[in-house]
């Protein structure tokens, strides 16, 4: 079977979000009813003789009607807490969602169920009784069987889907806030799943239209009245209050010094609104009578009357939920900001206080909040669809990567330190030491056995500045790599539109902060250094000494120019010495001969110093690259287990 | 009438409107829509 395309209903106390997906695209775009705002008002009125109104028209049309016609109207509001419970609830949001697919039927908007895969959020406390009574709705109202998703688990993947949230981030503990109309409710995801939930049934935006309703009223002495007289109270008090709350609130997210003043040609004015009243207000909060009878049409819900403090109302929320559930701050990696009244900007401010060991851009809010549940919901199957696919070309593409990308990278990365060190060896043990000495030797002569003492002389002096240097060096071996790495990563997996994981690289420098060992100094093996060094310090030594006691020797001394006569006396020492004592012998009588400057010059020329250099870096290098080999496939190791991992965790979204 | 304001509460034709809000226009398209109220005696 193809997959279908998607229709996702986040279905509210307040408000309801409909949002559509293709199959295969995870592109969500949220279906707008005609008033340029998300969502419909979760509201239904019955009209005698006449089809229901739902949404914002129905509140409206029955807050707007005169005594007289309300005989005929009948609203219902509230009712999803209630469709496990109430029958009748049950029936007006039957009512609700058949009239809204009559809406967008009438409005021609494309939302058709029969040929969609039709997606419910439900809350994450609900029970099987709920669910049960969802399906049953939703089957009623036209919409099929409806399959269900967790609401915060919406928020998540919309984030996701925006490529906000890295894969392996999503995995980890992400607290979902949904402040809304008329709730506020907080959810723990761990491993994608909710593990944790709480909220609070009486929280919501709506107190805050109250709060303004009030201010409106209490800089405006005898509007109260004169708005009853001329039946515009619930106009001004919820719709007007509410565009000037969130007017107030947009400009204070912007610049919380400014005051804010709204005119309402006819119904009064807001004057000079500042923050610090704001605050005042909603620390001395006390409902009105009108928002009290609102509740109480609620089913369950009642708000009393008295004072509260509505940011700390709000604070409690989270931290007493945090705490009753045994929730640690840390196990919280991602805070996400659902809901229109997270757009006030102390949800934020609360948050990072109670949260500080969260960075900011770890708490994520879209510009239209609200939506995200509807949105994240429909984008699930495309999602899942994507995922496997990238999964997929990860897994083909990493050998190439890793031998195209990062083998190249990592070489390079090598090359430097390995020049680092074989330069600075050049130009410290020997420039500085080595060298001098065999000049020093070839212009005064001496016995080669004192040659040999000094130069290792010369070489194990610098060890202490050997170890220091690769040390220094070494670092270089992994800044930039961590960031180049990073931003190969970055590229590979963008090209597959998925975001690079977060999670650091378990790379780094300073042997203090690590637990295992490629990059210390041991590494490098500075012993082996040494044993190479020696080794072509020795090899020239003992080439000398041949060239001294065998054939060739014999020819050089016959032919040299001074040494000679001192030749014919050599030559024939060392063949009587060859024949009495044997090869030791004869070597140690050689080595601890004194040769004079022009035997040594002789013996160790420019050509032989220079090719002595070039042998010490020869080696060097070798020696670098035998032990840097094991880091290099460690390091190797550690980028492929990185993608790996993100392989796991695309395919842990797949059981979403 | 429609495609200039938005109606609160229902507006159906021929009833008696006030306007609470004008539209506001760019070169005769909407920027942003006007809203009406019907008038209820
Ligand atoms: N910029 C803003 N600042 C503060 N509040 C805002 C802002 N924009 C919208 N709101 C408020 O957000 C609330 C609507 O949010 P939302 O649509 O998420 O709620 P809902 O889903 O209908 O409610 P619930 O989840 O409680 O059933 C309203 O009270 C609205 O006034
Ligand atoms: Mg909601």
């Amino acid at each position: 079977m193809t997959p279908r395309p998607v229709l996702s209903v986040d279905f509210g106390t307040t408000k309801t979000y409909f949002s559509k997906c293709p199959a295969e695209d995870p592109s969500p775009v949220s279906v707008d009813f005609g008033d340029g705002r998300d969502g419909l008002l979760t509201a239904i009125l019955y009209r005698d003789g006449k089809d229901p109104l739902i949404g914002q028209t129905a509140l409206d049309e029955f807050g707007e009607a005169t005594t007289g016609e309300r005989a005929g109207l009948r609203l219902v509001t509230n009712f999803k807490p209630e469709i496990a419970l109430s029958g009748e609830a049950r029936t007006a949001a039957t009512d609700y969602l058949a009239a809204v697919l009559a809406e967008a039927g009438r409005q021609r908007l494309d939302v058709d169920p029969s040929v969609r895969q039709v997606l419910f959020g439900v809350p994450s406390e609900a029970d099987d009784g709920y669910r049960a009574a969802l399906k049953r709705v939703a089957e009623a109202a036209g919409y099929g069987t409806p399959e269900f998703v967790d609401e915060p688990k919406g928020a998540l993947l919309y984030h996701l889907k925006q490529r906000e949230i890295s894969v392996d981030q999503a995995l980890g503990g992400v607290l979902v806030v949904d402040f809304g109309g008329g709730t506020c409710d907080f959810a723990l995801l761990e491993g994608g799943r909710v593990t944790h939930s709480w909220g609070d049934m009486l929280l919501g935006g709506r107190l805050f239209d109250d709060l303004f309703h009030q201010w409106l009223l209490d800089q405006n002495p005898g509007l109260e009245e004169d708005l009853k007289a001329r039946g515009a109270s619930y106009f001004v008090g919820t719709y007007l209050c509410r565009e000037a709350k969130e007017f107030f609130s947009r400009s204070q997210a912007r610049d919380r010094t400014t005051a804010v003043s709204k005119v309402f040609p006819r119904y009064g004015r807001f004057t000079d609104l500042t923050w610090e009243e704001f605050v005042e207000r909603g620390t001395h909060y006390s409902p009105s009578r009108l928002i009290r009878q609102a509740f109480g049409a609620g089913a369950g819900n009642t708000l009393s009357d008295g004072e509260r403090d509505l940011f700390l109302w709000f604070r409690k929320s989270l931290t007493e939920g945090l705490r009753s559930k045994g929730i640690a701050n840390e196990r919280i990696t991602i805070v996400i900001l659902s809901g229109g009244s997270s757009l006030w900007p102390f949800v934020p401010d609360i948050l990072k206080e109670e949260l500080p060991h969260l960075e900011d851009q770890a708490i994520l809010r879209s510009d239209r909040p609200y939506a995200v549940i509807s949105m994240g919901i429909s984008v699930l199957p495309a999602l899942k669809r994507k995922f496997a696919r990238v999964r997929d070309a990860l897994r083909e593409e990493l050998p190439v990567f890793i031998d195209e990308e990062i083998r190249p990278l990592l070489e390079s990365r090598c090359a430097l330190v390995e020049d680092r060190i074989v330069a600075w060896s050049r130009a410290t043990i020997f420039q500085q030491g080595v060298g001098p000495v065999l000049e020093r030797f070839r212009a005064k002569g001496g016995s080669l056995s004192s040659l040999r003492k000094e130069l290792k002389k010369q070489v194990t002096l610098r060890e202490a500045d050997l170890r220091k240097t690769i040390g220094d060096a070494l670092p270089l071996l992994l800044s930039g790599l961590r960031g180049e790495a990073r931003e190969l990563l970055a590229e590979w997996f963008s090209a597959h539109g998925i975001a690079l994981p977060k999670r650091d690289f378990p790379l780094s420098a300073d042997p203090a902060q690590r637990s295992d060992t490629i990059l210390s100094t041991r590494a490098i093996g500075v012993e082996g250094m040494f044993d190479a060094l020696q080794t072509v310090l020795g090899g020239l030594l003992t080439a000398v000494t041949a060239v001294l006691s065998g054939g060739a020797g014999t020819a050089l001394i016959a032919s040299g120019p001074v040494g000679f006569v001192l030749g014919g006396v050599l030559g024939a020492s060392i063949a009587y010495l060859l024949a009495r004592y044997g090869k030791e012998k004869a070597r140690t009588f050689v080595e601890d001969l004194n040769l004079p400057p022009a035997v040594a010059g002789l013996l160790i020329d420019e050509g032989r110093i220079a090719a002595l250099q070039e042998e010490l870096s020869t080696n060097l290098r070798a020696h670098l690259e035998e032990r840097l080999a094991p880091t290099r496939s460690q390091l190797e190791g550690h980028i492929q287990n990185l993608v790996l991992d993100e392989m796991n965790a695309l395919n842990e979204i797949n059981s979403f | 009438m429609a495609d200039r304001y938005t109606p609160f509460g229902l507006v159906e034709p021929g009833d008696r409107v006030t306007v609470e809000r004008e539209p506001v226009l760019r070169d005769e398209t909407v920027v942003s829509k006007g809203l009406v109220r019907r008038v209820r005696s």
